[in-house]
């Protein structure tokens, strides 16, 4: 058993491209350890949010396969690793649009199944909080908030599902530079204090800085360029 | 999570889609369920009519067509049912009793005719030429039927009424019994009583005096010299006759339920002693009276057909809209680790309500319309059928001796037109409303929720 939460081997996937085959991720090998805050830098194009699909099992690999914990995702299963172990964060919020915030995660917490200390309401109003969210606005729908708004919701549902994998696609995007700060610390407490694994991917050498370990996806392969101590 | 309510607070929420659904399936439940109510209507006047028109079966013969073949005298003679032949018949359980007519012919002199057509015969020779009767003495031409029965079919199906006295007694049946049963007309214009004697007068003018037991009503036109009286007694007159009339005047079958009497018929015309006789309950007319209907029932029919394929073509097409624009929530749901059966459950739930709702609505909606609908056609359609003479070809009753059942107009039909909705249908529709639902949400679902998250994310 090694020490990584997560651990892709020889993992590949391309796309079709006018009839011609493009391949994003070329036999990419990488461990995420536990309790570490990743960024995943690149050009566009370059296939990090690919990459993210793969690790959060959005889609599968074409060839080399993923594990969790030491344990293959197909053998955890697609839908019950994402259900009770990832949570992921998309960069354009992805929220339920008919539900206010405060439901958005509440479903999230419903589906993950985890067992929580406390009203499940309760807990989802102080996660709001924590993410700027006040009770009046996190219990309105989602289409009445601002672009910052509905994404603070998003970290906050993601946060909510208290899993050991948060994966985040520019999760701080539309935020201002105040709260993305604000988030980005947050993150990194997560990691060091409750042992989360965070891998982001970013466009912001900011964000990138705050991590502990900064990654570089380039012609399908993933370099570290950059490990704090 | 909470799918149910999940799946209420987007149609409260998001109400524009799910109320185009629920119009979309109003107008077409309500369509369909009128048809179907319509359908429902005519199978009651259907059953209405063969009620009404009653559970007589008739034996009859088809002397025309025995005729056009030139039948030989064996297969003349097989035409005449036997008694055996008609007791076996009667046995199936669905006849309630088996009535063997026979008829005869009297005179009795110094009586009046009750009878317009008269009833006054002047005799001062037979065919031969040989004189009967020296003088012009004025006699009632009476004519007799005579049945094993205690009570005789005409009374039987309220064809008549016995006003008063009684009926025959077992023993008068047996013994054969001078007892007769005359009508009100024939007692008032010759002032009997019950209980009154009269004297008959055979073929060869043999007495025969027989007793008044009862008086009855509602004797038609012309038939008011009408006598019932026992077999025992038609087959003493008969006795004189030189050439006295073979067989049964008249055979029927009275069933218990009027609705039995196609299957009677078609499970008991095996048993008939030739292929030129048959068993009827009143075809003609059933098939008079049930005309219009026909025509009607086709229509709807087509319709009910027709709308129901479009309707259900342009539901699956709205909700696999309605569905395929959530796709996105769907991808999203899924990318959550969201359990696929949970995920179809909440949209099949939201549809499931929108149908409900649509559902009931109809119900409603096409009970007041198919009341219009039904009046109208009832009013327009089926009464028009009588005015059209071609449309009616029934034989008037004073006409029709044989017929034993009341009489029925198309008026009677068309009051009967009840459009109403039954427990049954009203389920079998929703049944079939739900499985258009089903088909409708889970096709599309099932091709969704095939999908990875990250294709059903790409919107």
């Amino acid at each position: 058993m090694n020490e990584y939460i997560l651990e892709m081997d020889k993992v590949s996937f391309g796309y079709r491209d006018g009839g011609k085959k493009r391949m994003i991720l070329k036999e990419l090998s990488y461990g995420f350890e536990k309790g570490r805050f990743y960024t995943i830098l690149g050009p566009s194009g370059s296939g990090k949010t690919t990459l993210l699909s793969m690790i959060s099992a959005l889609d599968v690999p074409e060839s080399g396969s993923i594990r969790y914990q030491d344990k293959d995702l197909s053998k955890i299963g697609y839908g019950k690793y994402r259900r009770n172990h990832m949570a992921i964060i998309f960069q354009k919020y992805n929220l339920i649009d008919y539900l206010t915030g405060l439901e958005n995660v509440e479903a999230n917490m419903e589906i993950a199944k985890n067992k929580f200390n406390g009203n499940k309401k309760e807990i989802a109003y102080k996660i709001l909080n924590t993410m700027g969210i006040v009770k009046t606005k996190a219990d309105r729908r989602v289409t009445k908030l601002s672009g910052g708004e509905q994404q603070r919701i998003a970290i906050a549902r993601a946060l909510a599902k208290d899993v050991d994998l948060i994966l985040g696609d520019e999760p701080t995007g539309a935020l201002d530079t105040a709260t993305s700060n604000e988030v980005i610390d947050l993150f990194k407490y997560l990691a060091s204090e409750y042992g989360k694994t965070i891998i982001l991917v970013t466009h912001s050498d900011e964000v990138a800085a705050k991590s502990d370990i900064s990654l570089r996806l380039d012609d399908g392969q993933l370099r570290q360029i950059k490990e704090k101590k | 999570m909470k799918i149910f309510k999940h799946a209420v607070l987007n149609l409260v929420r998001k109400p524009t889609k799910a109320i185009m659904i629920l119009v979309i399936m109003i107008l077409v439940f309500s369509l369909v369920f009128t048809g179907i109510i319509i359908q429902n209507s005519i199978s009651s006047s259907r059953v209405f009519i063969r009620t009404h028109l009653g559970a007589v079966v008739q034996y009859e013969q088809d002397w025309e067509k025995a005729m056009q073949d030139q039948i030989g005298e064996d297969e003349y003679a097989k035409m005449q049912i036997s008694r055996e032949t008609a007791i076996d018949i009667g046995k199936d359980a669905r006849v309630r009793n088996t009535y063997l007519i026979e008829n005869s012919y009297a005179m009795a002199q110094g009586l009046k005719s009750a009878s317009q057509q008269g009833g006054i015969i002047v005799y001062e020779t037979d065919i031969s030429g040989e004189k009967i009767r020296s003088d012009e003495n004025e006699v009632v031409y009476l004519n007799l039927s005579g049945s094993e029965n205690l009570i005789p079919i005409e009374f039987e199906i309220g064809k008549l009424t016995l006003s008063s006295g009684r009926y025959f007694s077992q023993e008068e049946l047996e013994n054969g019994d001078r007892v007769v049963i005359i009508s009100e007309e024939f007692a008032a214009i010759n002032s009997l009583n019950l209980g009154d004697s009269i004297s008959l007068e055979t073929y060869n003018m043999a007495k025969m005096d027989c007793t008044i037991v009862g008086i009855y009503s509602g004797a038609a036109q012309f038939t008011e010299d009408n006598f019932f009286t026992t077999s025992a007694m038609i087959r003493e007159i008969n006795s004189f006759e030189p050439y006295p009339m073979e067989g049964y005047s008249a055979v029927y079958f009275m069933l218990n339920d009027p609705l039995d009497v196609d299957s009677f018929i078609a499970d008991s015309t095996e048993k008939l002693p030739s292929k030129y006789t048959k068993l009827a309950a009143n075809n003609n007319e059933y098939k008079n009276l049930t005309k219009p209907l026909d025509l009607m029932e086709l229509i709807t029919n087509i319709l009910i057909w027709v709308i129901f394929a479009a309707g259900a073509m342009i539901i699956i097409a709205v909700v696999t809209i309605f569905i395929r624009d959530r796709k996105f929530e769907i991808g999203l749901l899924l990318s959550t680790g969201q359990n696929k059966l949970k995920i179809a459950g909440q949209f099949i739930f939201e549809i499931a309500l929108i149908t409900i709702i649509a559902f009931v609505l109809s119900a409603g909606v096409s009970q007041l319309t198919s009341g219009y609908v039904g009046s109208w056609i009832a009013e327009n359609q089926l009464t028009e059928e009588k005015t059209n003479p071609d449309s009616s070809q029934d034989i008037p009753y004073y006409y029709d001796y044989g017929r034993m059942t009341p009489e029925l107009d198309i008026e009677s039909v068309a009051d009967e037109f009840d459009v109403s909705i039954d427990t049954g249908t009203l389920l079998n529709l929703f049944l079939i409303s739900m499985g258009i639902m089903v088909i409708a949400a889970g096709a599309p679902l099932f091709i969704i929720l095939r999908y990875k998250p990250r294709e059903a994310l790409q919107d």
